[in-house]
């Protein structure tokens, strides 16, 4: 059971970067003629800068070379920067980190808030209340609430740049909608159980049967689908990241991407297929501990 | 699927009547040219000659509102289209197939999804260039994974339901099976999940078009908003009516999508 | 036991929050922030060549010349004086001998030849200092504060190249210690960007690529050229330069406080800050190439003469002007903007918006509307342009209005937008366009010899000409100021008498900066502010 794990997680990650590897490859032009064009620029210096890099090699040797370098710990050097691809990743790891984990806290709170008002509040106003914030989270263009935030907020603060919880809250509004989504079709669902009608049956107390019927049930979808997010907002917010002038792995991703910068692309997508086998690999273990069904079915399969 | 509609009525109704305005209309109802410039008309407000007044280089904002509605729809509509028919094929196919084909269809999926969504698009735009094409492409290519993951999740499940259990042991060919049961099972999921992926699809569209990936001057939805940001200081009003339009798209959208998932 | 992974969870969850808080930073007196607006791949001065780079080190070197920035005459720099020969061939400078760089090291004959060694080796792939360097052949050490360098044949824009902070002087002992590469030349590393040293007013503290690079002023500093006047009370002490690529935000941080002084605001924004007191617009012209695009005569339809002529004349570019760039830039005419040096003005006025002409001259041509379509065309053929359009400098708003301007005399245009340097190098190389967007800048137009020179690879109008060729090559090589002239003006005249090039507006950087910042000015390069003059008053309101 965990060696399949382990070996499934290994293959993602092999494969995920060997698409990455054979994409970048296809693509028209290359880094350095990309580099060119200025006055200056000869053709026989693109030639010589490609053998430095190693460009003229064949692909299969710049592969063998790429995963040799990996094993070494050595995930290439950037084209452009001169930096080894390890350091410019944990440059820009930190202001991710720090967002992503901002986000998707004020996300689940927003989340959970906004599904568990729209399905169970006591008066219709503050569910359609609720239930149009939810849309509105899900309908607005995140660069829209983005700027309208910067135009506004940006008068009263003292440095944007340095106020996390500015893009955080933007970012964290717009990802709660299908956490919200969640938690109130769960909602709903769970209000029409039958040992939630057979509780209140008995003439328990609503407040108990809240949180032994209703809400612990919902955590089994919800963490797992949180985990999911975190994982989609490590891999970079690139239109927040523009908006508010931060940093982070969704512009490198973008701006390497655009200047065919391979190592630092094939650096960020390792990274990530790693995290995205970690994050999978809990959000999986942490539904199969929270449902007692699915762990029956695991032992049986 | 009759039953479907007719539940439905009113919300579906209005998203018809919503895709109808623009996506059958636009050559009906406006005259104005949705790409031609007025330098010596710029960011005019609101009349009769220019119901929703004008842009930056002085274009007429209703009608690229129109023809921009028409090009968001079509282009999320086709992105979806490739998202949802690969998806169901390779999540079926991986689904239905040997232990061994399962395993590496579903590793492959879940390399896809290992890859951030924005280098998928950024190299598929790379490789076909600028323009509404390569943006239905690109946007296509992001989706495929998620539904074929939830698609061979969904059949996974309809294979163990009795009846489907019932006409394997009445030694039913592979091929039937998928499409008598599992197809029609899963069906109501894909119908759901298509309307989400469609959601997807047009936001991931005016994202891009923020990021520059659409021709400039296309009219598009998020062109227009990217172009707004532009003069947003002298003139606010050019991004009003296509965040407008696609806030209600997308609430459209979203509604009708929880609607079908309750059922 | 059921809850501890969500615990778990839950608590990593905040510890990862809490420990990546933003260090708290040391007050520092007159730190000011500073907008670039470019994302630079890099920014060694002797290797890299955006002009962003020079606008954060013009402040970290010293070069051997200065040009004054308004009489634009040549100053003495780190070199006391210079003779140039006879025959142009050799120049000999004469250098302070009370320079040390902030390193430590002393400024001599000695650290100029290694400067040199590095800029002139080959795997050190130099985009532009190297360029700036002409027809060298040998450079030597006099004696410890004289040096020599010489030409194989005269290049009269050396010593233009000499002031621009590409040639910017580095510290001998910091070129060496940085790492080199493996399997890259002891001179050749990237990594020098991160830890430069010179000798100029300011100190390089660190450099994030895509964040931000510091700088720190350096108090023993007073070799500075003439025009360098450090105020008396009020200097900046810190400089950051971050970085806003997003162009729409860039008044906002200015407005708002969060950055001093801004490069590049869009034409809208720079119109709507004009009524706020607490920001001041400061649009500088900048010497080089219009905003313009060049004309392929290599591929149809634009090998023909008429046609290139009538796409000039069918251009509007008042209204251009006008409306995208809301009328602060001067309409351009000729190649090279009215702030260069050896300006033409005799190419103002040629082709003055005049559709009736354009379409005279494509009448004339055998171009008429067989088909009516709206589109003229000729053997079947419709005159169809392709323009190559990157995303620059409100080019794409530029080539709209183009493209609608053309379409009322009956061209049709296909924009091909690329979304940055390596689409456009692609566009290039495949040689299927009629017109691409790009402009060099420089206050010696040396660049039209790149452009124009019927052997240059960079020749992308593909018109070879050997009286241009004449011109451009004795423009390069007089050392009469008056035939230099004379010289330049003859090739921006075929330039466009043959429409090798259709110009848009001359470039102005529209900068603006808080208005308790004071003193600043630009150098006569028109990109790079001098912030040793600059000082922050006090009287701002918090």
């Amino acid at each position: 059971m965990v060696f399949t794990r382990i070996v499934t997680a290994i293959a993602t990650i092999w494969l995920a970067t060997t698409i990455a590897f054979v994409f970048l490859r296809v693509l028209p032009g290359d880094p350095v003629s990309a580099q060119a064009g200025e006055a200056g620029v000869t053709s026989s210096q693109v030639q010589r800068q490609r053998e430095l890099l190693g460009l003229d090699q064949p692909v299969w040797v710049q592969y063998a070379n790429y995963w040799l370098g990996i094993t070494n710990g050595d995930w290439g050097t950037s084209l452009y920067t001169g930096l080894p691809v390890t350091i410019m990743l944990a440059q820009q790891a930190l202001p991710t980190i720090q967002l992503a984990t901002t986000s998707i806290i004020i996300a689940t709170i927003f989340g959970f808030s906004m599904g568990y008002v729209a399905a169970l509040a006591n008066t219709a106003f503050l569910r359609r209340t609720a239930t149009l914030l939810i849309d509105l989270s899900l309908a607005i263009p995140i660069y829209w609430t983005g700027t309208l935030v910067v135009f506004l907020v940006a008068y009263m603060v003292d440095d944007l740049r340095s106020q996390l919880w500015i893009p955080a809250m933007v970012l964290g509004f717009h990802v709660s909608s299908s956490l919200a989504r969640i938690v109130y079709t769960q909602l709903q669902d769970a209000v029409q159980q039958p040992y939630v009608v057979v509780a209140h049956a008995r003439g328990l107390q609503p407040t108990v049967i809240r949180q032994r019927y209703i809400l612990r049930p919902i955590l089994v979808t919800i963490l797992p689908a949180v985990v999911l997010q975190f994982g989609y907002l490590l891999s970079g917010t690139v239109i927040t990241e523009t908006i508010f002038q931060r940093t982070g792995i969704g512009t490198v991703l973008l701006r390497a991407t655009l200047q065919q910068d391979y190592p630092v692309v094939q650096g960020v997508v390792f990274a990530m297929a790693i995290i995205y086998v970690i994050l999978t690999t809990i959000a999986n273990v942490l539904a199969t501990l929270l449902d007692p069904r699915l762990r029956l079915n695991q032992q049986h399969a | 699927m009759l039953n479907n509609l007719r539940a439905l009525r009113p919300l579906t109704w209005v998203l018809i009547v919503w895709l109808v305005i623009f996506i059958v209309l636009p050559s009906f109802v406006t005259s104005g040219s949705p790409t031609q410039t007025h330098p010596d008309e710029q960011l005019l407000l609101p009349s009769a000659a220019y119901l929703l007044g004008t842009d930056y280089l002085g274009r007429d904002i209703w009608s690229r509102l129109l023809f921009g509605g028409q090009n968001t729809l079509i282009q999320a509509s086709i992105s979806t289209a490739i998202a949802v028919a690969i998806g169901t094929i390779l999540g079926l196919a991986s689904a239905m197939s040997f232990p061994v084909l399962d395993r590496a269809l579903l590793a492959l999926i879940n390399a896809a999804l290992a890859i951030p969504g924005l280098l998928l698009a950024l190299v598929s735009l790379t490789l076909l260039g600028r323009g509404s094409i390569a943006l239905i492409v690109a946007i296509g290519i992001t989706q495929i994974a998620p539904v074929a993951l939830i698609v061979r999740m969904a059949a996974k499940q309809a294979q163990l339901t009795d009846y489907v259990l019932a006409s394997y042991a009445m030694g039913a060919s592979v091929l039937h099976r998928t499409h008598a049961h599992i197809l029609r099972a899963i069906l109501p999921l894909i119908r759901t999940y298509a309307l989400i992926v469609f959601g997807y699809a047009i936001m991931n569209g005016a994202a891009l078009a923020f990021l520059g990936f659409q021709s400039p001057g296309t009219p598009d939805w998020g062109v227009m908003l990217a172009d707004a940001r532009n003069s947003f200081r002298l003139a606010p009003w050019p991004a009003i009516p296509p965040g407008i339009a696609l806030i209600v798209t997308m609430i459209l959208l979203n509604r009708i999508a929880i609607r079908l998932d309750r059922r | 036991m059921r809850r501890q992974p969500i615990a778990t969870l839950v608590l990593s969850i905040i510890l990862l929050a809490a420990c990546s808080a933003p260090p708290a930073e040391a007050p520092a007196q007159n730190r000011i922030v500073y907008g670039l607006t470019l994302q630079v791949s890099g920014i060694d001065p002797h290797i890299n060549q955006s002009s962003e780079l020079g606008i954060v080190l013009r402040q970290v070197y010293d070069t051997l010349v200065y040009r004054h920035p308004t009489t634009r005459e040549f100053v003495s720099g780190l070199a006391q004086s210079w003779t140039i020969s006879e025959d142009g061939l050799v120049y000999t400078f004469r250098l302070r001998n009370d320079v040390v760089f902030h390193d430590g090291t002393p400024f001599n004959a000695e650290s100029l030849r290694l400067n040199f060694d590095r800029i002139l080796f080959p795997d050190t792939l130099s985009q532009k200092a190297r360029n700036l360097l002409g027809p060298i052949v040998a450079y030597r050490v006099l004696d410890d504060y004289t040096f020599e360098l010489q030409l194989s044949q005269p290049y009269a824009p050396l010593l233009d190249g000499l002031a621009q902070v590409y040639l910017g002087i580095a510290s001998p002992s910091a070129l060496a210690t940085v790492n080199a590469l493996p399997g890259m030349e002891e001179y050749n590393t990237l990594l020098y960007q991160y830890h430069q040293v010179g000798t100029g007013p300011y100190r390089f503290v660190d450099y994030i690529p895509g964040d931000h690079i510091t700088l720190e002023r350096y108090t023993n500093y007073n070799w500075g050229p003439s025009f360098y006047t450090p105020p008396t009370e009020g200097a900046v002490d810190i400089i950051e330069y971050r970085f806003f690529e997003d162009a729409p935000t860039r008044s906002i941080a200015l407005e708002s406080g969060d950055a001093d002084i801004m490069g590049e605001l869009l034409p809208a924004d720079a119109r709507s800050l004009a009524n706020n007191a607490a920001v001041q617009l400061e649009p500088v012209n900048v010497p080089g190439q219009p905003l313009q695009f060049y004309l392929n005569t290599a591929v149809a339809p634009t090998d023909d003469l008429a046609v290139r002529q009538a796409l000039i004349y069918a251009t509007d570019r008042e209204a251009i002007d006008e409306s995208v760039f809301q009328g602060f830039s001067p309409v351009a005419w000729g190649p090279i903007s009215a702030s260069s040096l050896y300006y033409n003005s005799g190419v103002q006025g040629v082709y003055a918006f005049s559709p009736a002409q354009a379409i005279d001259l494509l009448t004339n041509a055998g171009y008429s509307d067989t088909d009516n379509d709206d589109i003229l065309d000729r053997n079947g053929e419709p005159l169809t342009v392709r323009i190559v359009q990157p995303p620059w400098g409100q080019l794409p708003e530029v080539t709209q209005l183009l493209r609608d301007q053309w379409a009322a005399v009956g061209i049709q245009t296909i924009i091909e937008p690329v979304p940055g340097f390596p689409g456009l190098m692609d566009k290039i190389s495949e040689n299927e366009f009629n017109l691409v967007a790009f402009s060099s800048y420089g206050l010696e137009p040396s660049y039209l010899v790149d452009r124009f020179l019927s052997t240059s690879e960079l020749n992308w109008t593909g018109y070879s000409d050997p009286i241009l060729d004449t011109a451009l090559t004795n423009a390069i090589i007089s050392n009469s100021e008056d035939d230099r002239s004379f010289q330049y003006g003859t090739a921006q005249a075929i330039i466009m008498q043959q429409a090798l090039v259709l110009p848009i507006r001359d470039y102005v950087n529209l900068n603006a900066h808080r208005s308790n910042i004071r003193g600043l000015m630009y150098d006569a390069y028109g990109w790079f502010p001098l912030m040793v003059n600059v000082s922050v008053a006090s009287t701002e309101p918090q």
